[in-house]
């Protein structure tokens, strides 16, 4: 098995809890976006704290996500830096090669609905690109999105075409005006609401910026080639000593960051 | 000397940004010796051409995307350049520039400007100039765009980091997808 971490920790040191996280949860893969701490001295706190074993994978540019790992069998070297928002990263587990596709989608506070559906149609162009190129189509896209798993841009045919349940996969793909998509699937739409075990959503906002209280804006979204390697998503409120959560259950801005990390795992096969 | 004839236009220089592009690449493979390589990317909407460069490392095969060039459909020119790390906010934008072609009081002018960062729509009614720098109207003005695009100091780090890998860099290997 093989278990990534990924957390927007919002230009906040959260050094502490960024070594709780990854030894509470044993994550192989730690991936921090908004990470204003320099990568050498996250990777030295968690080499002191967590494990020697702990390295940067090779990048292109580090300026939106830091990447940690300590199974050097993974790489997660970065083969593709995006145009804006995205930084694609070899993955491999056991003898299977996939793509792992770090996403930070445009703010809500600056940009508007249009041009986060431009975003989301830059972002598919982005992935067809490095599909061909790399010839491989096993794509995990993981991130912060800024969208949520129903706004429309992220199920459309020509968007992102993720679907709420496996079983919606199963077919591949779809045709739209005489083109073929392929699925990708979404699980974070389980976890979405009261009746699931952890909170309802990864940030929580009443604005007019926020009209569901929750949102699900970091997600990990997998091409329907994935999906038999999928285990589990989870969305993480403590680590060790570390509570992410306020007293009122949502994300604690104050003392950690606005948004819950979300941990992922794969297995072999 | 002319002084009816549209300046910057030549009728002998007709060549689309394609195909200036495809200079470009040209060049790119030449000046690196055959370690770079653009990769062009094009796709189209039912309005406009996307035509996306990417930037190739040959020997390690890892991509960095440099910019985006768009235009109408069936319409080459004109032709705007969308470079690498320019999608920031108008607010954040040092470039970004507002002239009032209409009086008003100082609160309005700053509702209004708020307005149009948050919603370009609305530059029409708050009558302001919004000017694209990376516009360019002639095959002569896109190469000099393009030029300036390139020197970004954001596309060089990009390549530079290609050629020579940061962080810890597992070796690598052809394995294929199974």
């Amino acid at each position: 098995m093989s278990r990534i971490v990924f957390w927007n920790v919002k230009r906040k040191d959260l050094t502490g809890a960024v070594c709780a996280l990854a030894k509470s949860t044993a994550a192989d893969v730690i991936v921090l976006n908004e990470n204003m701490v320099s990568g050498s001295e996250t990777l030295c706190a968690l080499r002191s704290k967590v494990s020697p074993e702990f390295y940067i994978p090779a990048f292109i540019s580090d300026k939106r996500f830091h990447c940690f790992c300590k199974n050097r069998k993974l790489d997660l070297s970065e083969i593709d830096s995006g145009l804006f928002r995205t930084s694609t990263r070899k993955y491999k587990l056991g003898n299977q090669i996939f793509l792992l596709v770090l996403i930070h989608g445009p703010d809500i506070r600056n940009y508007d609905a249009e041009s986060r559906q431009s975003f989301v149609q830059e972002l598919v162009r982005e992935l067809n690109f490095v599909r061909e190129d790399k010839k491989i189509d096993r794509l995990i896209l993981l991130g912060d999105f800024n969208m949520n798993p129903y706004d429309r841009p992220m199920n459309l045919a020509a968007g992102l075409n993720a679907m709420m349940t496996r079983s919606c996969t199963a077919k591949g793909s779809r045709r739209h005006l005489g083109k073929d998509y392929e699925f990708y699937y979404n699980p974070m739409w389980g976890l979405l609401g009261d009746n699931t075990k952890g909170p309802a959503g990864t940030v929580y906002d009443t604005s007019n910026q926020g009209p569901y209280g929750w949102s699900m804006f970091d997600q990990v979204i997998l091409h329907h080639t994935v999906v038999p390697f999928f285990q589990d998503v989870e969305i993480i409120t403590e680590a060790g000593e570390h509570s992410f959560m306020d007293k009122n259950g949502h994300p604690d801005a104050k003392n950690a960051s606005d948004h819950f990390p979300i941990i992922v795992d794969f297995m072999e096969k | 000397m002319s002084i009816f004839w549209p300046e910057g236009l030549s009728v002998s220089d007709v060549r689309s940004p394609y195909e200036i592009l495809e200079n470009a690449q040209e060049e790119w493979e030449t000046a690196s010796d055959g370690v770079l390589t653009l990769v062009l990317q094009e796709s189209e909407d039912d309005k406009s051409i996307v035509i996306t460069v990417h930037a190739k490392h040959l020997p390690s095969n890892r991509t960095a995307t440099l910019l985006s060039v768009i235009h109408r459909l069936n319409e080459p020119y004109p032709v705007t350049i969308r470079p690498r790390d320019e999608n920031i906010p108008n607010f954040l934008k040092k470039s970004y520039q507002v002239s009032w072609t209409s009086a008003g009081s100082a609160a309005a002018k700053v509702v209004a400007e708020l307005e149009a960062i948050n919603n370009p729509m609305s530059i029409k009614e708050s009558q302001k100039l919004i000017t694209n720098k990376w516009v360019s109207d002639t095959p002569s003005e896109f190469r000099e765009k393009l030029t300036k695009a390139f020197n970004l100091s954001e596309v060089k780090a990009a390549v530079l980091n290609l050629t020579s890998s940061k962080g810890t860099l597992v070796d690598d290997d052809n394995e294929a997808q199974e």
